[in-house]
């Protein structure tokens, strides 16, 4: 079994529980971040760089959009696949993360199998799975 | 839950079978009592066998098409299988961008469109890889036999589990927009669809043309050999000469379906007439 980093940012402990739990079951090793600055300081502190990040977007210090913005600026992060899971289901805000380099957008509540659904679009899903 | 006695399961497969063609196995009573409880609680105090029985008997045709509706599996999402975007992408519109240059028309059917994902993934993929298309004349008809599911398609109208399935995020900012907790397609694509009910295993209206795309996919399957083959050769029929036909990732055809693979070697799901 390949295994492939992931990194769940989120402030709701209880989310990235549940998205670490999903993302295991896809055959992912999963590390997790509280805002988007523990996220960072944890990607700079850490030679593998994760092949895919679920950036929540409301979240205190660093938002999940400025998370993507600074992540999006360094070149060495680029082949890190982005993808913003929220529950602002608002058209502006996904063009606003898009537009700032996110890959894919996937709102709350949803299925694991919409989650399955959504990395395979991303070109991720199948070589990991477990 | 009330539960379906012998009798009364044979009567729904025969319903069934006679009116679209579904050949339910002899182990899917569950899934019959699962689906039907609704309607017998709002018809027959909760008898399934009692709602069987009235479905299949009273000359209420409202009632049987309910039965019917509600028994027909829709499961279908947001580009479905890669093998839609790349059949389209790779190798269909570009052939016949070609083919059809003089005429500039392109005719697609959505045979079992179910509540529409199909059709307007079809409808974006034009949109956003053929601009050129913009001065064609573009028919995309997608029908189904139930009333229920074509009602949605045509609204368009799609709730937080559907948008998630399949539809890149770039697509949804651009052709979809935000209606309460739903989304709705724009409609400058919804316009570009027109749906229709057919029943495939009924007539078909005269006004159905020959089709230079005809999805069938995830339909063939719950229909009996005969059916299926009986089909396939009306399909055929409307289909051009030079057409393509599209089944679903699993599926494939007999050699005497009058079809062959599209891609050499490759067995399915994407064919041409012989
Ligand atoms: C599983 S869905 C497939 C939808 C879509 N083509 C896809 O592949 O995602 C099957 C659809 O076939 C329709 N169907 C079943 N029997 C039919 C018949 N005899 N005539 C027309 N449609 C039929 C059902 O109503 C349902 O919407
Ligand atoms: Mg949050």
């Amino acid at each position: 079994m390949t295994t492939t980093q992931a990194l769940v940012i989120d402030d709701s402990r209880a989310m990235r529980l549940i998205l670490g739990d999903l993302l295991q079951q896809l055959g992912y090793q999963t590390s997790e971040a509280g805002d988007g600055q523990q996220a960072i300081t944890l990607l700079e502190g850490d030679d593998t760089i994760p092949s895919l990040a679920l950036v929540d977007w409301n979240m205190p210090v660093m938002n999940g959009l400025e998370f993507i913005r600074a992540v999006r600026q360094k070149p060495c992060y680029s082949n890190m696949k982005l993808l913003v899971v929220t529950s602002e289901a608002e058209v502006g805000q996904m063009v606003e993360a898009l537009t700032a380099g996110a890959d894919e957008y996937l709102m709350k509540p949803f299925s694991s199998e919409a989650l399955a659904c959504k990395l395979e679009m991303m070109g991720l899903q199948r070589a990991q799975r477990a | 839950m009330s539960c379906i006695d012998e009798h009364s399961y044979l009567t729904l497969c025969n319903l069934l079978s006679d009116q679209i063609a579904l050949s339910l196995p002899p182990d899917k009573v569950y899934l019959a009592e699962a689906r039907l409880q609704n309607l017998a609680r709002q018809h027959t105090h909760g008898d399934i066998n009692a709602l069987i029985e009235k479905a299949s008997t009273v000359a209420d045709d409202a009632l049987r098409t309910e039965l019917v509706e509600a028994m027909a599996i829709n499961e279908t999402y947001f580009f479905r299988d890669p093998i839609l975007s790349q059949s389209f992408l790779d190798t269909m519109v570009p052939a016949l961008l070609e083919k059809r240059r003089r005429d500039k028309t392109l005719r697609i059917w959505s045979a079992a469109c179910s509540t529409g994902q199909e059709a307007y993934s079809v409808a974006m993929l034009l949109d956003q890889h053929f601009p050129q298309l913009k001065e064609w004349e573009v028919t995309l008809i997608a029908s189904d036999f139930s009333q229920s599911a074509l009602n949605k398609a045509q609204q368009g109208c799609y709730g937080l589990n559907e948008m998630n399935r399949g539809l890149p995020a770039r697509n949804m900012a651009l052709y979809f927009e935000q209606q309460g907790l739903d989304w709705q397609a724009k409609p400058a694509i919804r316009e570009r669809i027109s749906f229709q009910k057919i029943n495939l295993v009924r007539e078909w209206p005269d006004s159905l043309p020959v089709f230079d795309i005809v999805l069938l996919r995830n339909v063939l399957l719950y229909f009996s050999m005969e059916d299926r083959q009986r089909v396939l050769a009306r399909v055929r029929k409307h289909t051009a000469n030079d057409g393509y036909l599209l089944l679903g990732s699993t599926e494939s055809l007999e050699k005497t379906a009058g079809f062959v693979p599209a891609i050499p070697g490759n067995h399915r799901p994407f064919y041409q007439p012989a």
